[in-house]
């Protein structure tokens, strides 16, 4: 195995991810190499920077700011149930307008006809926009590789 | 606040939106350190960590309990930040390293010098290095959350620090 293959292993012998097996061969590759053992210290080295500014938290502190930082993503949860709630009842009240004056005046003989038939057309194109950007939308979420993955 | 994830969690499903609070409170200053760590803009570090934990919210009912929340929870907010650095396509330059006013008490030398290699680093080295180093994540978790190898992430990570004394020098 070349140096160069070893180099990885490094990184978890540093993280202490290493199978036991895996770890005996490094330290036997590491006895007689070293370039390793110096690329090892250095590895050695970062982790220690990196680990002594883990406690130096880069979020900001102080309790106002997170009590802001939580009161607004509760607002904003409760914005949306009180979005979604809306729009179902006004699905609800436009399902409900649009049956009813379909059945009382598309189908009222006293009507002109020409009317009719114009508020049936501009009805259907309607229904048919709405159709196809419903499924659009529903297509392209099924193929967002972005959206939340469920586990 | 006291209590374990799953008991909040279950409340939360219950429909109790002030159960979310301690959830919030327990991982919101690392969320928020991951998505700076990722998109580099302190305001819309705090956007995007919010945005995830409403999506998490939302998503609740299909995660199981039994679970550990953060990586779960973890793996929004990653999509959630690269969704909007996709949108947002823009290259970020070095001198767009986040206001050191919002930190807490850095000291001035290494600390600073640590902060600025990191930022320097690309989107790729940085996420591996502050999963690792900074969320405390273990390689078979970051392999989970990254769908990669493990080999992969000692690899991912061994590049990244070499990169990052690199840019310490």
């Amino acid at each position: 195995m070349k140096c160069q293959e070893w180099k990885p292993l490094l990184s978890g012998y540093v993280d202490r991810e290493l199978t036991a097996e895996e770890e005996d061969r490094l330290k036997n590759h590491l006895s007689h190499c070293s370039e390793c053992r110096v690329d090892l210290q250095e590895l050695r080295d970062i982790e220690g920077v990196t680990s002594a500014m883990k406690d130096e938290s880069f979020a900001p502190a102080g309790d106002v700011f997170w009590d802001r930082y939580w009161l607004s993503v509760y607002n904003r949860i409760e914005r949306g149930v009180g979005w979604l709630l809306l729009s179902l009842g006004a699905a609800a009240l436009v399902g409900f307008g649009a049956w009813h004056f379909a059945t009382g005046f598309l189908f009222d003989a006293n009507a002109p006809l020409i009317v009719r038939v114009g508020t049936a057309l501009v009805i259907a194109g309607g229904a048919v926009l709405v159709v196809s950007v419903v499924r659009e939308r529903i297509r392209t979420y099924r193929h967002d590789p972005y959206k939340e993955v469920k586990r | 606040m006291e209590g374990s994830d799953g008991t909040w969690i279950e409340a939360c499903k219950s429909g109790q939106r002030a159960a979310f609070e301690p959830l919030v409170r327990r991982y919101g200053p690392r969320a928020y350190r991951f998505a700076l760590a990722l998109v580099r803009d302190a305001e819309e570090a705090k956007d995007l960590s919010q945005e995830a934990f409403i999506r998490a919210y939302v998503s609740m009912h299909r995660f199981d309990s039994e679970r550990p929340f953060y990586p779960w929870f973890l793996t929004i907010l990653r999509n959630v930040c690269l969704s909007h650095l996709r949108r947002r396509r823009v290259k970020v330059d070095l001198e767009q390293i986040p206001e050191l006013e919002d930190r807490r008490e850095l000291s001035p030398d290494v600390k600073v010098r640590v902060e600025q290699a990191l930022m320097s680093l690309s989107t790729h080295d940085r996420e591996i290095l502050e999963l690792k180093a900074f969320q405390d994540l273990s390689y078979r978790e970051i392999s989970e959350l990254l769908e990669i190898p493990r080999g992969t992430v000692m690899s991912r990570l061994y590049h990244a620090r070499r990169r990052f004394k690199d840019a310490m020098t």
